[in-house]
């Protein structure tokens, strides 16, 4: 009973972990950088929705006994998972509803560029998913990036109806902050 | 088996979310729902896989009964909950009938998944259970005053 955590820490700092470390101070960066565009109710709203549906994806097909891939080190929960669900998951959709709202007149005009834009986004994400499995943040073992890129598509989508829900509770034609 | 009746009753009980849009906004609702995934699922994986006080039986038919619970049927019972003291203007007592209540379903259900055979209390009890919803229960109603006053604070503020 000595060696069970509340959370584990890795079993090696390796690439995964800096992988984690590094993406998470870049795109954070690119946050504190970019002028405050949006409410509290709405940057609360973003995160609750992507850390809920990070954590039940991962805890649902993630975890025994379905276990579609594995992430980090352990099949036990560790500090870096939490990282993960808290810190660099819900950032990328933050700055896809920022983006959306900032241009929001132009991609609402024609809905190819709506659906382009989500296109590209979860090409995106995808894209960071591949290298993080590179560096070890995800094993697959019945799982492949098609799947990946289908459900970051479903992520954007699902973010943007709660944008328009935001604005439509806010009474609101943006969600810009004065 | 099990799952049919867990799915079943599950969907009654989504079904029940519509009346609640008459004490709350759909935000409101969601928001608070999130609060609540996002409270239960690392604290289960918490208790079960890294402390093991309770195991879990490994099959596709636990994982569905106890998914589904942790994913519908308990955020929803904390959802009636909420909405009930937060946004009621009910009479104390039948408020705190409210609270007891789902105290009540909360701890049924744990050690009906333990009766079947689904789930195994190592180091676990009745007021470990009763501890980790009332933490949980407490967390969801002071999240669901704030973001109420937050959203009215925002709607009345200058465009």
């Amino acid at each position: 009973m000595n060696d069970l955590l509340l959370l584990y820490l890795p079993k090696k700092f390796d690439g995964n972990e800096w992988f984690i470390l590094i993406s998470s101070v870049v795109i954070w960066t690119v946050i504190f950088i970019l002028p405050r565009r949006l409410s509290t109710a709405c940057i609360v709203v973003i995160w609750l929705l992507n850390v809920s549906l990070a954590h039940s994806a991962d805890f649902i097909i993630g975890k025994q006994p379905f276990e579609l891939y594995a992430y980090n080190d352990r099949k036990e929960m560790e500090w870096f998972d939490l990282w993960l669900h808290l810190l660099s998951y819900p950032p990328a959709t933050y700055l896809f509803v920022y983006g959306y709202d900032k241009w929001r007149t132009w991609l609402d005009r024609k809905l190819w560029r709506l659906a382009a834009i989500i296109g590209v986004a979860a090409l995106a994400t995808t894209g960071l998913e591949a290298m993080a499995t590179y560096y070890g943040v995800f094993t697959y073992y019945h799982w492949n990036l098609y799947a990946s890129f289908a459900v970051y598509v479903f992520v954007y989508w699902i973010n943007l109806l709660f944008y328009r829900l935001l604005r439509r509770e806010l009474k609101r034609d943006t969600l810009l902050v004065k | 088996m099990v799952s049919i009746i867990v799915v079943g009753i599950s969907l009654v009980a989504l079904g029940s979310v519509y009346a609640m849009k008459r004490f709350a906004s759909a935000l409101e609702l969601w928001s608070i729902y999130f609060v609540y995934l996002v409270g239960l699922q690392p604290i289960y994986v918490v208790i079960t896989m890294n402390l093991k006080w309770i195991t879990m039986v490994n099959a596709p038919e636990v994982a569905i009964v106890t998914k589904t619970i942790g994913l519908v049927l308990n955020p929803i019972v904390y959802l009636w909950m909420v909405i009930v003291l937060v946004f009621t203007t009910l009479r104390l007592t039948m408020k705190l009938l409210v609270f007891l209540l789902a105290h009540a379903i909360f701890s049924s259900i744990d050690f009906l998944l333990v009766h079947i055979g689904y789930l195994e209390f190592v180091n676990w009890g009745l007021w470990q259970s009763v501890l980790r919803h009332l933490v949980l229960s407490f967390t969801g109603i002071l999240f669901a005053r704030w973001f109420h006053n937050r959203l009215h604070k925002e709607r009345s503020a200058p465009l």
